[in-house]
């Protein structure tokens, strides 16, 4: 089972755009473009690392929606490209 | 715009409602995110200079017998899955930038290597050839497979 923890989140200039955020990474020179979601997310892995299922959990909370398996996998899918992109990074976890 | 850095002030405007009510008072603005808040979107926007330095180009394969595998001890094939990245460099593009630093997974040997790669790419992963794989492994990405 794996977690992910946003690791450099504090490095992130970030803007909001009425509720669009522009997230531009140092690191990589690259400026991210977020909805509310995509940036929630990123928020609440800026701590201590959290599974899929407790940030699926989180997300249909705030946001007010009944998860379902294509939920989960929209999530899976994103955290995935956040750290192809460096933005969050995987914890192992021994089963 | 003045980029200022402000993650703890964004984390309170994220969660908070008033925010967003107070913001939505003014004048429209063209939205490109905000309309579909039920899943998370990000687009990315890749500095020139940037992506010259650190760009890992690969084209995507459907065909299995090209696709890049790796034997267990078993002698079972398990399919290469690579995490796509930063997505295909142009809409439906089988070319795909993988980013900085690239990963990818390997398929379940129990399974036939068509159903590993169905799930691979079901998962929003994506095949690459033989060659790509050992070009990637060559500048030390995958050590981990």
């Amino acid at each position: 089972m794996n977690s992910w923890y946003s690791s450099h989140f504090s490095s992130l200039y970030i803007e909001n755009w009425d509720g669009e955020f522009t997230v531009f990474q140092p690191e990589s020179g690259k400026t991210h473009f977020l909805n509310e979601m995509g940036l929630h997310i990123l928020t609440i892995l800026d701590g201590s690392p959290l599974r899929l299922n407790t940030i699926c959990q989180e997300l249909s909370v705030h946001f007010s929606l009944q998860p379902d398996t294509q939920f989960f996998g929209k999530i899976a899918q994103t955290l995935q490209r956040y750290e192809a992109l460096g933005l969050i990074e995987r914890v192992k976890e021994n089963e | 715009m003045s980029e200022k850095n402000i993650p703890e002030q964004l984390k309170q405007d994220a969660a908070s409602k008033q925010t967003t009510a107070a913001l939505l008072s003014q004048p429209a603005r063209r939205r490109l995110l905000k309309s579909t808040v039920a899943i998370p979107v990000i687009m990315t926007l890749h500095s020139g200079a940037a992506l010259a330095r650190t760009s890992n180009l690969v084209g995507a394969v459907t065909d299995l017998d090209s696709a890049a595998k790796k034997m267990n001890d078993l002698e079972q094939a398990r399919i290469v899955c690579v995490n796509p990245g930063d997505g295909p460099i142009e809409e439906s593009s089988s070319t795909y930038d993988l980013g900085m630093n690239p990963t990818a997974a390997l398929g379940d040997a129990s399974q036939d290597l068509a159903t590993q790669a169905e799930n691979c790419q079901t998962g929003g992963g994506i095949l690459i050839s033989v060659t790509a794989f050992q070009s990637l492994q060559g500048r030390g990405f995958f050590s981990d497979l």
